[in-house]
């Protein structure tokens, strides 16, 4: 096809389709087949070009919103089996209310880790079970999602893609460690295929784990403080920064559910049942404190967190409750923060 | 005739397109083609709305999508999965319903409109 407009369409749409590489050819492949086909209908002596390929693309509608809709459906392959609102419910109640916890002095903080390394080895345990009083029932929760069940069907899905599903369907604190991975030649676009019904996200690790390791690497993942983390089993069992950094948990409700400067309170009863309610309101709190971690690490210490390409500090939240590990002196800058923070918003 | 309303149109179109493919598997462009043919073109289903439409309707197992080969290039072409002939049967049957709804309810309520008026 010699009408480069198309071919700049199309090449917009494969880029935003948010599917592996095979599959975004086939779909521009088969749209393309499609504007071919259009454009011998439409094309011929006397026509204005301009106009009709304009006319042609239009059918199609813009870029974005057609890969929009056609990676939809691929994005919902892991789906959660059995719902367990009542055990989250029952946490949410369960968690202490002594916040922040007194911060605790390093230790090798990987409390589980397990691995399928290549022998196809049960399920390896590297320390014991670290026990901490506030952490209990906020760990419980992750393993809660391990325990929950799903059903998965990846067919040629980009790792990284895979992880974001996963993550959707089991509530879990998901976090991959992509340097490690990469350091071993785990890349995020690497293709995952896997069919399963109705088994323990647990179980879909460890068979993602073998499948990552059948060609050498030694990818594990391991528990810790409320998050799963997908790593390489040289990293879980480091002791790496933990000497150094310290962990407290914050309880962000009293900013969470503070009247916000743009007025985004808690949604009122709109005529919906209880249930719908308790979880709109859920939803806005999980919203919010997603901006609050976001706030934090923009505010405090940038280039620390992960989740900004650094090395010793991460945020994670939970039921308004917000678990920073940080080393010390960004803790201080942390706590200070949110402090500023609950006593200007209860002053509204 | 005056083309539908759009929402009417979008609520039925996984049915129109499911409708297309039985006893013949099609190609998108021939979809549209046929749907508009036998519609006497009162259903002028858009591209940019039909590929998301099979697509999804191919991920919950309705229809199943393959490549072949043609005269003049290859073109993916979707068959009805048993699953698809199920799904089209069901919402058929409660468009039918629905259908019977309608003539029961508004059809008395538009005749008392005219005899007041």
């Amino acid at each position: 096809m010699s009408e480069q407009e198309f071919e700049t369409y199309l090449e917009a749409v494969a880029r935003r389709l948010a599917l592996s590489p095979g599959r975004r050819e086939e779909i521009r492949d088969e749209l393309r087949g499609h504007l071919e086909e259009r454009w011998a209908e439409v094309d011929g002596p006397g026509v204005d070009r301009a106009q009709a390929v304009r006319r042609v693309l239009e059918e199609f509608g813009p870029a974005e919103r057609l890969a929009v809709g056609i990676s939809r459906p691929y994005r919902r392959r892991v789906r959660r089996i059995a719902g367990t609102v009542a055990a989250s419910l029952l946490l949410t109640v369960l968690i202490p209310l002594h916040f922040p916890s007194a911060p605790r002095a390093g230790g090798v903080d990987a409390a589980r880790a397990r691995s399928v390394a290549g022998s196809g080895l049960p399920l390896l345990s590297l320390t014991p079970l670290a026990t901490e009083v506030t952490a209990g029932p906020v760990e419980d929760r992750a393993s809660a999602a391990l325990e929950r069940s799903i059903a998965v069907k990846l067919e040629e899905v980009p790792l990284s893609e895979a992880f974001d599903e996963l993550r959707e369907a089991t509530d879990a604190n998901l976090w991959v460690n992509w340097v490690a991975l990469e350091s071993e030649g785990v890349e995020r676009d690497r293709p995952l295929s896997m069919a399963l019904h109705d088994v323990p996200f647990r179980r879909v690790l460890d068979l993602v784990c073998a499948e990552l390791n059948a060609g050498g690497p030694q990818v594990a993942y391991g528990v810790s403080e409320n998050v799963i983390e997908i790593s390489t089993l040289s990293e879980l069992r480091a002791p790496q920064a933990d000497s150094l950094t310290v962990r407290r948990v914050y309880d962000a409700r009293p900013i969470l559910d503070a009247s916000w400067p743009e007025g985004k309170a808690p949604p009122a009863a709109t005529g919906d049942g209880p249930t719908e309610r308790i979880r709109a309101r859920g939803e806005l709190a999980r919203e919010r404190a997603d901006l609050l971690a976001d706030l934090i690490r923009s505010q405090v210490d940038p280039q620390q967190w992960f989740a900004n390409g650094g090395l010793s500090a991460s945020v994670n939240h939970f039921a308004g409750l917000l678990v920073v590990r940080a080393p010390a002196d960004t803790q201080e800058k942390v706590a200070d923060l949110i402090a500023q923070l609950t006593e200007r918003l209860a002053d509204r | 005739m005056r083309p539908f309303h759009a929402d009417l149109i979008r609520s039925s179109t996984d049915v129109l397109v499911l409708a297309t493919l039985v006893g013949q598997a099609r190609y998108g462009y021939e979809i549209l083609q046929t749907l508009r043919r036998q519609s006497k073109g009162q259903v002028g289903l858009s591209a940019g709305s039909l590929y998301p439409i099979l697509h999804r309707l191919e991920v919950e197992g309705a229809v199943r999508g393959s490549w072949r080969e043609g005269t003049t290039r290859r073109r993916r072409y979707y068959a009805l999965t048993a699953r698809g002939r199920r799904l089209l049967r069901d919402k058929a049957a409660e468009w039918e319903r629905f259908s019977g709804l309608v003539d029961r309810l508004l059809k008395p309520a538009l005749g008392s409109l005219s005899s007041n008026s």
